[in-house]
């Protein structure tokens, strides 16, 4: 119930901060958006500078080759094609061998690129570029109609690296500051997606172009592309700071909320436990007079059957002395255990340990004979030692009654004594089910009973054995399960006088 | 006061009728061969730069951008000792000359465009501003300093690019195919790439290519309190160069057919051969090794094998240089004769050259795993070198010092213990250095 409560607030109120946060994540989207549409307004006319440089630089490589001689150094070879073949250079050199000019240009004349794009009607174009891949690298050729002969096409092998070199040193710079580089890029690709020329020392990584402009012949496929760091982009991370600063303070009060709630309903519910536990040791206390009543009666009792009473008689007054010691040992742990009349220290005196025992061991007898149980009693103790009569009782009493109820089918308890080097000891095994691997500790744990099905039939309120190791180290001893391989065994040492403490 | 100095130098080298043009040499390792078959042998042909007067630097001009790499793995020690070394070449050059410096991380910056050295200390101002960050864009450090250097571009000077880095291009074209292609178009451009390599963890393969293709020096400088002496080599030898575009042509007659170069990568084709060199210093050598087919000859016979052409830009008097010589071959059937015609200086340069290429044959099978091959290797060329020490009519140190690297090479690079990056960084450097007659 209460976590559907809980359930419900947190829905109510995360729901509109979640509608908030996401409002407030589309809107600085929105703002990016629009500030990379007014970064791209404004870097368009600069890249647009760039590129107009490059045709400029390209344009005057044309006037130039239309005039050049073999000697120019953009100039690798100077061709003449007439009618569709190559007329000059000759193909042949005086030694019989191939002019090299044809095998680098062997992936060149695949198509008239000369006839290109002229259709029915349409006049042929009448100079142009061509680019290749060659083996040593790109090629690139410049062509142009003769102007009295247009059956005569002029070219020019164009030295690549030359005419590359020269586009390189035409690029201006365009001096940043080093915190202005640091935040952009701008580079200019080739055909291959390698970069040729960069500004600004932004890595953009995968990031995507602010703004990509490609380039013409030669150069086709080449393009100026303007990367941005999000920094530079109007900067939208104070929003995005002030957007999470928000949500996390919104968060942190539900979460405060939320947690004020806890301890208020948990400060409410230990009050009740408190009342409740007050209550029960009210009515506890209030059961010791009556029961101390029956018993003393019950003895009056005896007394007055004489000496051959009717054995029913006899029957009936152990059952009422048994059930009234059961009661008595019932309402002492509830008391113990809520630190109502429990003495913090023992008060020992002088005794025997066996007699101890053995005294503890006798009101027990009648039960354990009615389920059956055979009590073995094996003494090893007859030393005299310094004990609380009343702490023993009730750690033996919780022990066997312990027993009686989870392990009376094994018919079998044994309550063996000896003497140690560090004091006394007393182990009560049984033939019961014993205690589960690994639940060892729990059994000593308030409230615990092993498992429903173990219990069953069983009666008890799961106190006895915490408050009889409780009980055995505040007497300076200890209370363990043993490890055993069959049923359960209780191992108490004590030692021989308490160091009492205040 | 200068020009009554350069008047009296003149006057001088007038007297004692100095000729400044450059040497050009064309031997064969034996010019009398076996008569009666046909076989190969070796034609080395050097070019020599003439003496300038010692100390004093030649009068040509010198443009050169310095590209340092300050990325971020420069940062502390590297850092400052290439600045120091940069200032040490700025204190070097004359208000005659140009300097441009470029530093490039992630970014290429122009620290310096090419200017005049005229106001020497706000440029060590700048180069001591000079701080570290970021990644390595090689390729667009490189060709902003050509962009600089291209400014003042100078056909009677010298060009070039000193670039130092310490790390592998990551930023840009970072193959050692592209630099080297990159290198090939700044020498048709005349302009020389100097590569320096700094500690350990730059590509070597990209570093030597970058040099070799724009007849650049190549330098490997383990600790960095080194940087400063080798900048100061790389300026004697900037400041020394004595002509410049150099052109030989080689024309091969009689039915004799050139092979192959064994100390220039290129193939060659048909009986006429040409080859460019960027620059010759002063006093420096520098000569290309032809292996040759000689057709059988009769004994007693002597034929012209070959006519060698040199042309070039001679920066003392600024006027174009020509230079001829034929070399002629004859048979003997008489093997003495044969043996006592050796030239001891084409054996020993070619004795060091083939060691050369027994070294990079050994990295190569180094990198493929096989160590013990690749000792193997090494340990045989130490022998030939050996062999062709005893053989040769005087000691040469060359080839003494070749074999002895060759045997220490050979016990390091079977050594697991050794650092092997180290090792292929230095030998790398020394195979450049051999092959191309470096000045340091």
């Amino acid at each position: 119930m209460k976590a559907r409560l809980v359930a419900l607030f947190l829905t109510l109120l995360l729901l509109p901060l979640g509608l908030a946060l996401w409002l407030g994540v589309r809107s600085v989207q929105d703002g990016q958006a629009s500030a990379q549409t007014q970064a791209r307004t404004m870097w368009s006319g600069p890249v647009q500078d760039l590129r107009s440089r490059v045709s400029a630089f390209v344009q005057g490589v044309e006037e130039r080759l239309r005039t050049a001689t073999a000697e120019d150094p953009l100039v690798k070879t100077l061709f003449v094609i007439q009618d569709g073949a190559v007329i000059a250079p000759v193909r042949y050199l005086p030694d019989g061998s191939r002019d090299p000019f044809f095998d680098r240009t062997s992936g060149l004349w695949d198509q008239r690129f000369w006839d290109r794009g002229a259709t029915e009607g349409a006049l042929a174009p009448t100079a142009g570029w061509k680019t290749w891949s060659a083996a040593g690298g790109p090629g690139i050729v410049f062509w142009y109609r003769d102007v009295r002969d247009p059956r005569v096409i002029r070219g020019v092998e164009v030295d690549t690296w030359a005419f590359l070199s020269r586009l390189s040193a035409e690029l201006p710079e365009l001096h940043w500051s080093p915190a202005e580089g640091a935040d952009r890029a701008l580079v200019l690709r080739d055909s291959a997606g390698k970069v040729f020329h960069r500004w600004g020392r932004w890595e953009p990584g995968d990031a995507p172009a602010l703004l990509s402009l490609p380039l013409s012949p030669p150069l086709d496929g080449w393009e100026f592309r303007l990367f941005l760091a999000p920094a530079a982009l109007g900067d939208s991370s104070l929003q995005w700071t002030l957007l999470f600063v928000l949500v996390g303070l919104g968060l942190a009060g539900i979460l405060g909320l939320g947690a004020w709630i806890f301890v208020r309903s948990l400060a409410a519910s230990l009050e009740e436990a408190g009342q409740r536990v007050r209550f029960v040791n009210q009515v506890s206390h209030e059961l010791k007079t009556p029961l101390t009543n029956i018993l003393l009666y019950g003895e009056l009792l005896e007394g007055v059957l004489g000496p051959k009473p009717d054995p029913r008689a006899r029957d009936y007054l152990d059952v009422i002395r048994g059930e009234s010691g059961r009661l008595g040992r019932l309402i002492t742990n509830v008391l113990t255990f809520a630190r109502k009349d429990r003495p913090d220290s023992p008060r020992p005196r002088p005794l025997v340990w066996d007699e101890v025992i053995d005294a503890g061991l006798k009101p027990f007898r009648p039960g354990l004979a009615d389920r059956g149980m055979e009590l073995i009693r094996t003494p090893g103790a007859r030393v005299e030692g310094e004990w609380d009569p009343d702490w023993v009782g009730q750690i033996l009493g919780n022990l066997v009654s312990n027993a009686e109820k989870y392990a009376a089918g094994g018919k079998w308890l044994e309550v063996a004594t000896g003497v140690a080097e560090e004091g006394v000891w007393l182990r009560i095994s049984d033939r019961g089910p014993g205690v589960p691997a690994g639940a060892a500790e729990k059994v000593f744990q308030p409230f615990a009973r092993l498992d429903d099905r173990l219990s069953a039939g069983a009666s008890g309120t799961g106190l006895g054995l915490g408050i009889a190791r409780d009980l055995a180290r505040r007497h300076g001893g200890n209370l363990v399960l043993e490890p055993t391989k069959t049923g359960a065994s209780f191992l108490l040492t004590l030692p021989l006088k308490p160091e009492v403490s205040s | 006061m200068k020009k009554i100095l350069m008047t009296a130098v003149l006057g001088l080298a007038g007297l004692s009728l100095w000729a400044a043009e450059i040497t050009l040499t064309a031997d064969l390792v034996n010019p009398v061969l076996k008569a009666g078959e046909k076989q190969t042998t070796w034609l080395k042909v050097g070019l020599k730069g003439f003496e300038w007067a010692a100390g004093n630097r030649v009068p040509a001009p010198l443009n050169v951008a310095l590209v340092l790499d300050r990325s971020g793995s420069m940062e502390g020690e590297k850092l400052d000792r290439a600045k120091e070394a940069a200032k040490m070449a700025v204190r070097r050059l004359s208000d005659r000359d140009i300097l441009s410096i470029v530093t490039f991380e992630s970014e290429v910056q122009v620290l310096l465009p090419a200017t005049r050295v005229t106001d020497k200390r706000s440029i060590l101002r700048l180069i001591d501003d000079i701080g570290s960050a970021g990644s390595t864009a090689l390729f667009g450090g490189v060709s902003r300093g050509a962009a600089e250097a291209r400014k003042f571009l100078s056909r009677n000077g010298v060009n070039r690019i000193i670039l130092l880095s310490d790390g592998i291009a990551n930023v840009g074209p970072d193959t050692p195919s592209a630099l080297g292609d990159l290198g090939a178009g700044l020498r048709r451009e005349g302009i020389s790439v100097s590569t320096i390599g700094l500690g350990l963890d730059y590509n070597e393969d990209l570093m030597t290519r970058l040099a070799q293709t724009s007849d650049g020096n190549h330098a490997f400088v383990q600790e960095p309190r080194d940087l400063t002496r080798i900048f100061d080599l790389e300026f004697d030898d900037a400041l020394a160069v004595v002509a410049r575009d150099l052109k030989l042509t080689l024309d091969f007659q009689g039915g004799s057919l050139p092979l192959r170069i064994l100390n220039r990568p290129g193939e060659v084709t048909g009986r006429s051969v040409s080859l460019d060199l960027a620059q010759l210093a002063s006093g420096q050598e520098k000569y290309f090794l032809f292996e040759v087919e000689v057709p059988s000859m009769a004994p007693g016979k002597s034929m012209d094998l070959v006519s060698v052409r040199a042309n070039y830009g001679n920066l003392y008097t600024g006027k174009a240089g020509a230079q001829a010589v034929k070399t002629s071959v004859s048979a003997s059937s008489d093997p003495v004769a044969v043996r006592k015609s050796l030239r001891p200086d084409v054996a020993e340069a070619l004795g060091v050259q083939q060691a050369v290429e027994a070294g990079q044959r050994a990295l190569e099978l180094k990198d493929r795993g096989d160590a013990e091959a690749a000792k193997k290797v090494l340990e045989e060329s130490a022998a030939n070198l050996s062999a062709l020490g005893r053989a040769l009519p005087a000691p040469s140190a060359a080839v003494q010092a070749a074999a002895e690297k060759a045997t220490e090479d050979a016990s390091a690079i079977a050594d697991d213990t050794k650092d092997y990056n180290q090792l292929r960084k230095s030998m790398k450097a020394d195979q450049f250095g051999s092959q191309n007659q470096q000045s340091y």
